[in-house]
């Protein structure tokens, strides 16, 4: 850095040789940014690239057995990182730093009501202050700052359960700026919330930093959360720093090949690359599915039919049915009402009557649907035993191209893609003519996403596989699906072709979804960013 | 959904009602012999006995004998105390009431400070002493604790009477102490772990990690931790006054203290049997209904639970 930056960041953030290491070595190698008043850095990377890590050293919240080294200022107010002294970190928490984290339904306490939870950021900063607050002036800085976050006053009263996600990311922003912090530290603040409320919390934190002139740290996974938000960027992989810039820049003429494989990676709505299918007989018919829970309608009359060899995606927000329709389908669920039938036969509702070969379910998270105590031989032996098939576990790991000598491993000690390609395989094991994928790829880095999603594709091609892919995410859909129904609240609000959809939608709501999508899609708008940049060069 | 759970309860009921017929029956020993002791007796008076306990009906014609008059709110006559079963049971009540919220209170009373303190200073000297402590209590057996206890401070150290309830008001409290203790040991060791384990997962959440990103002061943000975690401790404590209740029949039997655990076990003995069936009954439903007031407690201290609960 030079000294004129060093003096133009006097307000402002400066980190010099920020590094952390682990029980196993290090976890992030010596790195500084500085990040000027009402500035957005922009951390990227993948899992493991030590970007949480990092967000959490500059609040000196590492979990046990960390240590950091380096130093920060904020506003000139020097601090060391390796200090595990809990009053020196006092004087930087809540009034200079602030770290927002990025699940608002496990950020906020159960128990206390979002007005409690304001208020007691309120009261901190005016104890550090030696101010005193009466009863009724922090009820209005809490309205007043709720009012911030566009929430009407009354959310004070209610408990974190009594909102929905957006809001609740809202309140937390909410708490966290109630502390007027200089440099805010967002983890990855939206990557929990439906692709419909992301944007709107994102422009907020925009705002709200502008107005408040505060220096903001954005850590994400995603190119196209930060296109347009971020002044800079810095990539990171594995602990170090690969690229770093002005986001338009790299984001339009990456230099390292790391950032361009993220961009690439990156899904795209706006090109699909799967083309309609030529008409096949139905494989799969589910017509009229309905299905409530208490007074709640999660499914209201739904139809969806797939053919062989065919991928059908069903689009959803969080609470639209997309998995209970999945589940009414699989038989995990028993629908009120609605047919469903495979192969030109009548399915009972329920487990009972079904047979392993002839659908399967491949979820979110391997992790958790894989036993842990397990090898991975020993599931897919349990899975092949169970199929009565002739396959070896050989011959599944070989058909989701992974080595079979991972067999002898545990969850544990796989990737968080083999594990999928684990979870893949033992789907495959009874040779299922449907498969459903419910978010199969959602909890997975963008770069293993791509190669999972090419996969399916292989599959589908190899044994004429009929899928059915639930999905929030239209990137996924644009690059998977060949057809899609787009549900909300219950509802099929729409359905045809993958590129009607996204490049034609009619219905308002998938409008929306589609526009949000574009909006975080970096090639719309890095498009954008390669204009506004060349005429300056 | 209350009404649903009494329907339960009374269907346990009947079930329990059944089984413990059953094995009172099935046990072995004479009610006969009981009764008359080990005096040559004459062919008239058994005969007599059999007739007066209609010994020689069919099982299940005695079992539903019982029922109807169960139903009817008359539990008949103790065999062996030729008293009726309600005051029986009446007059030990008070005894094994005391002695259970005695033990409970000083359950309470120590494990959860106890597990706070543990939880808050994780990894320290004062965390690994107090998961010694409740190690022992968890894995040292009740009437172990019981004798110790009687040796070291009714023999040796002679402050607390070694038996008996003594004579009522504080003596009968001074006479607790000792099987209160010996109750609540294995018990408060659990509720010891249970709260350190809810308060430590409390504390690593995200929600205090959050407090304290947001400069909370750390003793507000061990407070909110442990209102998060209330809900799990509260209702194990539910659970474990379950245990305690269970307990009293060997603390009683070492202390010698009259009360329902020491007369379930007489009567067990003895085979009398309208007092056993009493007493399960009466105990079963004593854990039916705090384990229903555990699942309400859920509605109040549970935001989530009771958004659901309106819901409904």
């Amino acid at each position: 850095m030079s000294t004129s930056s060093e003096q133009l960041n006097a307000r402002g953030v400066v980190v010099r040789s920020l590094a952390v290491d682990g029980p196993s070595g290090p976890l992030v190698r010596p790195l500084g940014f500085t990040v000027g008043p009402g500035r957005t850095l922009a951390i990227i990377g993948e899992s493991g690239s030590g970007k949480s890590v990092t967000a959490r050293a500059l609040t000196g919240l590492l979990p046990r057995g960390l240590e950091a080294t380096g130093s920060a200022s904020i506003d000139g107010d020097r601090y060391p990182l390796s200090t595990g002294e809990r009053s020196a970190w006092d004087r930087i928490r809540g009034r200079r730093a602030v770290l927002l984290l990025q699940d608002p339904f496990t950020s906020l306490n159960p128990v206390i009501r979002c007005g409690a939870q304001i208020g007691a950021t309120v009261r901190a900063r005016m104890r550090a202050e030696r101010r005193r607050v009466s009863g009724s002036s922090l009820k209005l800085e809490v309205e007043r700052r709720l009012d911030e976050v566009r929430l009407p006053p009354d959310v004070a009263r209610r408990y974190p359960s009594e909102l929905s996600g957006g809001m609740r990311q809202r309140v937390a922003i909410a708490a966290a700026l109630a502390a007027e912090p200089r440099l805010l530290i967002a983890d990855e603040p939206t990557t929990a919330l439906d692709a419909s409320t992301q944007g709107g919390v994102l422009d907020l934190l925009g705002d709200l930093q502008k107005r408040h002139e505060m220096s903001l740290l954005l850590i994400s996974h995603d190119l196209g959360v930060v296109a347009g938000r971020a002044d800079d960027l810095i990539v990171m992989r594995r602990g170090e720093v690969v690229e770093r810039g002005r986001t338009n820049r790299v984001l339009a003429a990456p230099e390292h090949h790391y950032t361009r494989a993220l961009l690439d990676a990156n899904l795209s709505v706006t090109d699909t690359t799967i083309p309609p299918r030529p008409p096949s007989p139905m494989l799969l018919t589910a017509t009229g599915v309905s299905k409530r829970f208490g007074s709640v309608t999660a499914l209201d009359a739904a139809s969806v039919d797939v053919a062989r060899g065919e991928i059908v995606a069903v689009v959803g927000e969080s609470g639209s049915g997309k998995s209970t329709l999945a589940r009414c389908i699989a038989g995990l669920e028993v629908p009120e009402a609605g047919t469903i039938t495979l192969d030109g036969r009548d399915l009972p509702p329920g487990r009972r009557g079904r047979h392993p070969g002839e659908m399967q379910i491949v979820f979110q998270d391997p992790y958790s649907t894989l036993n842990p105590v397990f090898t991975i031989d020993r599931s897919l032996r349990d899975a092949l035993r169970l199929a009565g098939g002739q396959t070896t576990v050989g011959d599944l790991l070989e058909l989701v191209e992974l080595d079979p000598a991972l067999g002898s491993r545990h969850p544990s000690q796989l990737s968080g893609g083999q594990r999928q390609r684990v979870a893949i395989a033992r789907a495959l094991a009874p040779n299922p003519q449907l498969l459903i994928c419910d978010e199969s790829v959602s909890a997975l880095d963008v770069s293993v996403q791509r190669q999972i999603l090419d996969l399916l594709i292989r599959l589908r091609d190899e044994l004429d596989l009929a899928m059915l892919f639930i999905t929030h995410d239209l990137g996924v859909v644009a690059n998977i699906a060949s057809r899609a129904i787009v549900l909300q609240r219950g509802v099929v609000v729409e359905r045809g072709s993958t590129a009607q959809i996204l490049r034609a939608p009619q219905h308002p709501y998938t409008k929306s979804l589609v526009q949000a999508a574009e909006h975080d899609s970096i090639h719309g708008a890095s498009a954008q960013a390669a204009l506004q940049v060349r005429p300056s060069r | 959904m209350i009404v649903v759970r009494l329907f339960g309860v009374l269907a346990i009921l009947l079930v329990i009602s059944f089984l413990t017929f059953s094995l009172v029956y099935l046990a072995p020993g004479d009610l006969v012999k009981n009764l008359l002791g080990n005096r040559p007796a004459s062919p008239e008076a058994v005969a007599a006995i059999r007739a007066q306990y209609h010994l020689d009906d069919p099982f299940l014609l005695r079992y539903l004998d019982w029922l109807g008059s169960a139903i009817r709110g008359d539990f008949g006559q103790s065999i062996r105390l030729q008293q009726p079963v309600s005051t029986v049971i009446g007059d030990r009540l008070p005894n094994t009431l005391a002695l259970v919220a005695l033990a409970f209170l000083i359950a309470l009373a120590t494990a959860i400070p106890l597990g706070i303190l543990s939880a808050a200073r994780e990894g320290r000297f004062s965390d690994s002493l107090a998961s010694l402590l409740s190690l022992i209590g968890l894995s040292a057996p009740s009437f172990a604790i019981a004798l110790l206890l009687l040796y070291v401070f009714a023999t040796l150290l002679p402050i607390f009477p070694a038996y008996g309830a003594g004579s009522g008001g504080f003596d009968t409290l001074w006479h607790l102490v000792l099987p209160a203790v010996a109750l609540a040991a294995g018990i408060g060791a659990i509720l010891m772990r249970l709260t350190r384990a809810a308060l430590l997962r409390e504390l690593q959440s995200d929600a205090t990690t959050f407090a304290r990103a947001r400069g909370l002061r750390e003793a507000d943000v061990q407070v909110a931790a442990l209102r998060a975690a209330a809900i799990p401790i509260v209702t194990s404590a539910g659970l474990v006054l379950t245990f305690i209740v269970g307990g009293t029949i060997i603390v009683e039997s070492v202390f010698a203290l009259p009360g329902l655990g020491s007369l379930l076990q007489q009567a067990v003995q003895f085979k009398d049997l309208p007092v056993v069936q009493a007493l399960t009954l009466l105990i079963a439903a004593v854990i039916a209904v705090i384990t229903i007031l555990i699942d309400l407690s859920y509605l109040v201290l549970d935001p989530r639970v009771r958004a659901k609960g309106l819901n409904r």
